[in-house]
C-alpha cells in the first residue's frame, strides 16, 4: 500500500500558512487484539411490577395515604394486643371518662370536661348579704361549689367556677331557695272532705308539734298579688280560703274556717285563740288537743275559676306559725313556710312538713337557683384522693405489712382465743386514738398530711370481732386496688368504662380482618368465575353472565338481611353474605381482560403448540390481567368496610363484635353528652377510607398510566 | 329505538320478576312471624292470612302440614286450625294478588292489617320530599365546582377541590351525618335534632327540618358530580377537535360552551337522570338517624320487626327502581347523542 500523504495546508488567524502531517503513527486500534462478546446488562431489566413501583413512588400523595394506611394497620395488629387494659368487662365506675393527652387544666384534651351545673349555693349567707347590704350585693358575693362535684375534682378550685348569676325558674331545684307556691285552678273537681266550694289548694301536715290546746299560737299567712308579676298573661286574681282541719278520735273531719273567699293579698295574721268557740263546735265532745294523733292541716284553698276559660292564681309567700311560749317557737319555726322551694321538696327525711296538694296542682313559682360552669377534671374523680369512711383492718393491714403506714393499734384487744359468745358479752366497744403515720413510702395510698389528717376511732362489731374504723381518711383511689398510676385514657372511655383507644384499634382490627377475608374470597372467586367466563365465551358467558346478572340485581342489603335472619349474625355468615354478591366485579373485570387477551398472538402460538386451557390461562392470560384485576379489585376492601359499618350501624349488621359500626351505632346515643365517643372512631374511620381511596387510586395510576387523572 | 327500548324494560321487568321471585322464597325460608295482641286481633290477621293464601284454615287438627300455628273458636262456634301452606302454593297466591289486584299483603306489625302497598304510598310523600331538595343543589354546584376544576387543571384552584372531593367521596355518609348532627344540632342548637313532627312542627322548624338531610345529601352528590364533570371536561379539552376549534379561530370561552361541553355532557346528563330516579329510595342510613318517616327508615323497621309482607313490597320497590334508573341512564344516552346507538349490533 502506497504511502499516502496526509498533509493539510491551512491558513491560521495571522495570515500565515500551516501544515499538519498526520502520519501513520497518529493511530491505534481501539480493541486490538481483543475478544468481543455479548456483555451482561449493567442495569436490571426493569419489571412490570417495579415500573409501576416507580411510577407509584412518584406519586407522593398515594405514598403518605400508604405510608397512612401502613400505621393505622400495624397499629390494629399491635395495639390491641400490647394494651393491658380491659375491654371486654365493664366498668362503670370508669365510664365516660375524657380523653386525656395533656396533664390536667391545660385546656384541651386534658380529660376534663366543662360542665353547666347547678351550684350547692350557702343561701343562708346569701340571705344574710340580703339583709346586709342589699340583693345587688348579695348576687355579687355568690358563693358555693358545683353540686355534683366536690371541689378537688374542680380544675383550679372555687375559683375554677363560674358563676353565671340568679336564674329564677318554675319547678322545684334541689338546689333552688325561696320563691312562691303557685296555686291554680285549672283542675275543677271537688274534693269530698273539705268545703265543696274550696276544692283546690295545699294543705300543710302539722302533725306532731301541736302538742298543746291551740290558745298560743299565731298564723300568719302571706300571699302575693299575681299583678306585681307582669309575666302572668293568664288568668286572674281569685279568693281563697284559709281552713283547719283536724281528725277526730271518732275518725271525722273537724274543719274551722279562718277566713272565707279573701280577695285581699299580703299579710293576714290568725291568732286560733279567737277562733276558740269555732274549734269547740267542731270539736265537739272532743278534747280540744291537737297531738300528732289527731293530724292537724292548715289548708289554703281556692275558689272557683272566674269563668271556664280562666286559670285562676294564687301565689303564697309564706306562712309562718308563731307561738307566745318561748318553748314552742322554735318548734313553730320548723313548721313555718319561708322558702317555697325548700317546703315543695320537704318530706320526711327532712324537718319540714310536707304539703299535700289538694286535687289541682302545686308548683313552685320564680324559684331561684345558681347555676356555674366549671371544668371538672373526670380522671381525680374517677383515680383522685376519696374520702373513705368506714375501713376494716382488713383494708389496711396489707400498707402496715408493707411498711408504708403504722398504726397504733395497741387499743385493739386481741380476740383470738374468746368464743363468740365472750366476744358478744364484751358488747361494742370504741377504741379510741389510732392514728397512721406516713413512713414515707410513695405508694402509700392514704393521703396523710396536715389538711388531710387520719385519724380513726376503731368499733368492734357484733359477735365476729371484726373491727370496723369510723375514719376519715383521704385515699388515693387508683393506687388503692392495683394500679401503680393514674391511668391515662387517650381516647377517653365509654358508657362500660371500655378504653376507646384499644376499643377502636380492635375495632379496627375486625373491620379489617373482615375486608381482607372477604376480599381474598371474593377476588378468589371471582377470578375463576370470570376467567371461565371469559375463556371458554359462548353459551357458557352466556348462561354464567345471565346468572350474575340476576344476583346483581338483588339489593345487596336484601341478601344481606336474609342471610342474617336466616343463620344468625355471627362473624362468619356476615362474611359469607358480603361475599354472596362481592365477587360479581372482579368476575366481570375478569371476563373483560379475558376477552382481551385470549386472541393474542402469543395465546394463540401457545395453543398450536399444544398447551392445555389451564396453562393457556395460568401462565398466558392471567399473568397480563393481574395488574388491572388487583387495582380495580383492591378498593374492594374499604368498600368492604364501609358497607359493614353501614350495616352494623342500621343495626342489621354484626352485633357483640366490636367492628367500626358496632363501636359508632353503640355509641351514637352519646352524641349530645359525650361526642368525644362519636369523634375518634370516625375520625379514624374516615383516615382509614381516604388513606385506602389515596393508595388504591395511586395504584391504579401506577397500574395504568392512561387512566391518570381521568377519575380523581 | 322503540324496539329497544321496549326490550330492555321488558328485560328489567323479567329480571325483576326473577329476582322478587328468588327474594320471596327466601323470606319464606324465615321463620312465620305470629302475632300479638287479642284473639280478635289475631283472628282477624289470620282470616287475612287465609284470604291472602299464605295460611289454611282447617276446622279440625290435620297432619302433614307441619307444626298448627293457632287454632282458635269463633262466635259462631266454628273451630278453626291455621297452617302455613307450602311456600310454592304461597308464591302462586302472592302472584295472583299482585297480577290480579295489585295485592302485596298486609302488614303484620308496622299497621296491622293494612296493606303493604298503601304503607309504601304514605311513607314514600316524605322521602321524596327529603331528597328533591339535594338534587336540585347538587346538580348545579357540582358540575360548576367540576368545570371550574377542570378550566384551572394543576393548578392551586384544581388541587384543593381535588381533595376536598376526595375526602368527601372517602368519609362514610353516616360519619358525615352524624357530625353534621353533633355540630348544628346539639353542639350550637340552631337545629332540630330530629325530624320534625308533621302534625305539630311549626313552618320555621319545618324549614330547619330540611338542613341536615339537605347538607348531608348533598354533599356525596356535589362530589360525585364535580368528580364526574371534572374527569369527562378534562379528557375532552384534550381531544383533537378542540384543538382544531381553537385553530379556526374560536375564543377560549366559544370553544368550550360550544364543543368542549356538550360533549362532556353526554355521559354526565345521563347520570344525573339516572340518580333523580334513585332519589326515589332514598337514604336509608340518613332516615334511620335522623328519623325521617320514609321508606328506608320503613325498610329498617320491617326487617327489625320482621313484618315481611312490607318488607317484601319495599324491596320489591328498591329492586324496581334500582333496575328501571339502569335502563334510563342506558336509554337516555341515545336520546342525549344519536351517534349512540344502544343495543347495536356490531
Amino acid at each position: 500500500m502506497a504511502n499516502i500523504e496526509n498533509k493539510f495546508t491551512y491558513l491560521d488567524s495571522y495570515g500565515e500558512s500551516q501544515t499538519i502531517d498526520i502520519g501513520q503513527d497518529d493511530f491505534a486500534l481501539v480493541q486490538h487484539d481483543k475478544i468481543i462478546t455479548d456483555q451482561a446488562m449493567k442495569s436490571k431489566p426493569t419489571t412490570f411490577f417495579k415500573d409501576a413501583m416507580k411510577r407509584f413512588v412518584k406519586n407522593k400523595s398515594s405514598v403518605v395515604g400508604s405510608i397512612i394506611l401502613g400505621i393505622l394497620v400495624l397499629l390494629a395488629i399491635i395495639l390491641p394486643s400490647a394494651m393491658n387494659t380491659n375491654i371486654t368487662k365493664a366498668s362503670v365506675s370508669e365510664s365516660f371518662l375524657e380523653p386525656k393527652l395533656f396533664s390536667a387544666g391545660t385546656g384541651w384534651w386534658d380529660g376534663c370536661k366543662t360542665v353547666n351545673a347547678a351550684i350547692d349555693v350557702d343561701w343562708a349567707e346569701f340571705d344574710q348579704n340580703v339583709e346586709e347590704h342589699g340583693f345587688e350585693y348579695a348576687e355579687q358575693h355568690l358563693s358555693g361549689l358545683p353540686a355534683e362535684a366536690e371541689e378537688r375534682y374542680v380544675v383550679g378550685g372555687e375559683s375554677g367556677v363560674t358563676y353565671s348569676g340568679i336564674s329564677y325558674a318554675d319547678g322545684t331545684n334541689e338546689y333552688g331557695h325561696g320563691g312562691y307556691i303557685r296555686l291554680n285552678s285549672s283542675n275543677k273537681s271537688a274534693i269530698p272532705e273539705l268545703d265543696t266550694n274550696t276544692n283546690r289548694g295545699v294543705s300543710f301536715d302539722l302533725e306532731s308539734d301541736f302538742t298543746s290546746s291551740t290558745s298560743n299560737y299565731k298564723i300568719t299567712v302571706t300571699t302575693v298579688d299575681i299583678n306585681d308579676f307582669e309575666s302572668f298573661s293568664y288568668g286572674g286574681e281569685c279568693s281563697y280560703n284559709i281552713s283547719f282541719d283536724w281528725t277526730k278520735s271518732d275518725s271525722a273531719k273537724a274543719s274551722v274556717s279562718l277566713g272565707k273567699n279573701i280577695e285581699t293579698y299580703g299579710s293576714l295574721s290568725y291568732t286560733l285563740k279567737d277562733f276558740e268557740s269555732e274549734f269547740r263546735t267542731a270539736a265537739g265532745s272532743d278534747s280540744l288537743s291537737l297531738t300528732s294523733t289527731n293530724l292537724p292541716h292548715l289548708a289554703i284553698t281556692l275558689n272557683n275559676a272566674s269563668s271556664e276559660n280562666e286559670t285562676d292564681n294564687l301565689l303564697i309567700k309564706s306562712i309562718v306559725f308563731s307561738s307566745d311560749n318561748a318553748d314552742e317557737a322554735t318548734l313553730m319555726d320548723a313548721i313555718s313556710m319561708d322558702d317555697a322551694n325548700e317546703t315543695l321538696r320537704a318530706d320526711s327525711t327532712t324537718d319540714k312538713y310536707p304539703l299535700t296538694t289538694l286535687n289541682g296542682s302545686s308548683q313552685g313559682y320564680r324559684i331561684m337557683a345558681v347555676n356555674g360552669s366549671y371544668r371538672l377534671d373526670t380522671y381525680e374523680k374517677c383515680y383522685g384522693t376519696q374520702i373513705y369512711n368506714s375501713l376494716t383492718t382488713v383494708d389496711f393491714q396489707d400498707w402496715i405489712d408493707s411498711g408504708w403506714i403504722s398504726a397504733d393499734m395497741s387499743l385493739i384487744e386481741d380476740l383470738s382465743g374468746l368464743t363468740s359468745d365472750e366476744i358478744t358479752a364484751k358488747g361494742t366497744q370504741f377504741l379510741a386514738g389510732i392514728t397512721f403515720t406516713d413512713l414515707g413510702k410513695t405508694k402509700c395510698p392514704l393521703v396523710l398530711d396536715d389538711d388531710h389528717p387520719a385519724t380513726a376511732t376503731g368499733m368492734r362489731v357484733g359477735s365476729s370481732g371484726v373491727i370496723s374504723f369510723s375514719c376519715y381518711v383521704t385515699m388515693w383511689k387508683y393506687l388503692y386496688p392495683n394500679m401503680n398510676s393514674c391511668p391515662i385514657f387517650l381516647f377517653g372511655t365509654d358508657q362500660l368504662g371500655k378504653d376507646m383507644l384499644k376499643y377502636c384499634f380492635s375495632g379496627l382490627r375486625t373491620s379489617l380482618l373482615l375486608g381482607i377475608i372477604t376480599f381474598a374470597v371474593c377476588f378468589t372467586f371471582g377470578l375463576i368465575w370470570g376467567s371461565i367466563a371469559g375463556y371458554f365465551g359462548g353459551w357458557v358467558d352466556i348462561i354464567m353472565e345471565r346468572f350474575t346478572d340476576i344476583l346483581g340485581g338483588v339489593p345487596w342489603i336484601v341478601v344481606m338481611t336474609i342471610a342474617i335472619a336466616l343463620f344468625g349474625n355471627t362473624f362468619g355468615v356476615f362474611v359469607a353474605a358480603l361475599c354472596l354478591t362481592g365477587w360479581i366485579g372482579t368476575s366481570s373485570t375478569t371476563r373483560t381482560q379475558f376477552y382481551r387477551f385470549k386472541n393474542r398472538e402469543y395465546v394463540l402460538a401457545s395453543r398450536t403448540l399444544g398447551a392445555s386451557d389451564a396453562r393457556l390461562i395460568f401462565r398466558h392470560i392471567l399473568p397480563n390481567a393481574i395488574g388491572t384485576l388487583i387495582t380495580s379489585s383492591v378498593l374492594m376492601i374499604p368498600s368492604i368496610i364501609f358497607s359493614e359499618a353501614t350495616l352494623s350501624y342500621l343495626q342489621l349488621g354484626l352485633t357483640g363484635l366490636d367492628s367500626f359500626g358496632v363501636i359508632l351505632s353503640d355509641n351514637q346515643s352519646y352524641i349530645d353528652s359525650y361526642p368525644f365517643l362519636v369523634y375518634f372512631p370516625s375520625a379514624i374511620m374516615a383516615l382509614l377510607m381516604i388513606c385506602f381511596n389515596l393508595f388504591g387510586n395511586g395504584l391504579r395510576d401506577a397500574f395504568n398510566p392512561s387512566l391518570k387523572g381521568s377519575e380523581n | 329505538m322503540v324496539k329497544y327500548t321496549i326490550q330492555r324494560i321488558l328485560l328489567a321487568i323479567l329480571t325483576a320478576f326473577v329476582i322478587l321471585t328468588l327474594t320471596f322464597f327466601l323470606m319464606k325460608a324465615l321463620p312465620f312471624q305470629k302475632p300479638a295482641g287479642t284473639d280478635a286481633n289475631k283472628y282477624a290477621f289470620y282470616a287475612k292470612q287465609v284470604s291472602l293464601g299464605y295460611v289454611f284454615d282447617f276446622k279440625r287438627a290435620t297432619e302433614g302440614y307441619g307444626e298448627l300455628l293457632w287454632s282458635y273458636t269463633d262466635s259462631a262456634r266454628v273451630s278453626h286450625y291455621f297452617y302455613i301452606r307450602p311456600a310454592i302454593d304461597q308464591y302462586f297466591a302472592w302472584l295472583s294478588g299482585i297480577f290480579t289486584n295489585f295485592n302485596w299483603g298486609t302488614s303484620t306489625y308496622i299497621m296491622p292489617n293494612v296493606d303493604a302497598i298503601y304503607i309504601i304510598g304514605t311513607y314514600l310523600p316524605t322521602t321524596i320530599k327529603v331528597n328533591i331538595w339535594p338534587a336540585l343543589i347538587s346538580v348545579p354546584l357540582g358540575i360548576g365546582l367540576g368545570v371550574w376544576a377542570a378550566l384551572k387543571k394543576n393548578t392551586m384552584t384544581d388541587h384543593i377541590i381535588s381533595t376536598v372531593v376526595m375526602i368527601f367521596i372517602s368519609i362514610p355518609s353516616f360519619i358525615v351525618i352524624t357530625i353534621l348532627v353533633s355540630l348544628l344540632c346539639y353542639k350550637t342548637g340552631w337545629l332540630p335534632t330530629k325530624w320534625p313532627d308533621e302534625t305539630f312542627a311549626t313552618t320555621g322548624e319545618k324549614v330547619a327540618g330540611y338542613v341536615i338531610p339537605t347538607l348531608s345529601l348533598s354533599f356525596g352528590s356535589i362530589c360525585g358530580y364535580c368528580r364526574f364533570t371534572r374527569a369527562e371536561l378534562t379528557e375532552v379539552m384534550s381531544s383533537d377537535f378542540l384543538l382544531l376549534a381553537r385553530t379556526k379561530g374560536l375564543t377560549k370561552s366559544q370553544s368550550i360552551t360550544r364543543h368542549a361541553m356538550k360533549n362532556a355532557m353526554v355521559p354526565i346528563l345521563p347520570s344525573i337522570l339516572a340518580e333523580i330516579i334513585g332519589l326515589l329510595a332514598g337514604s336509608m342510613i340518613l332516615e334511620q338517624l335522623y328519623g325521617i318517616p320514609g321508606i328506608g327508615r320503613l325498610y329498617v323497621t320491617s326487617i327489625n320487626q320482621k313484618d315481611y309482607n312490607v318488607l317484601m313490597a319495599d324491596m320489591a320497590f328498591y329492586t324496581l327502581i334500582g333496575l328501571l334508573s339502569g335502563v334510563f341512564l342506558d336509554l337516555s344516552y341515545g336520546f342525549i347523542d344519536p351517534r349512540i346507538r344502544m343495543g347495536a349490533k356490531k
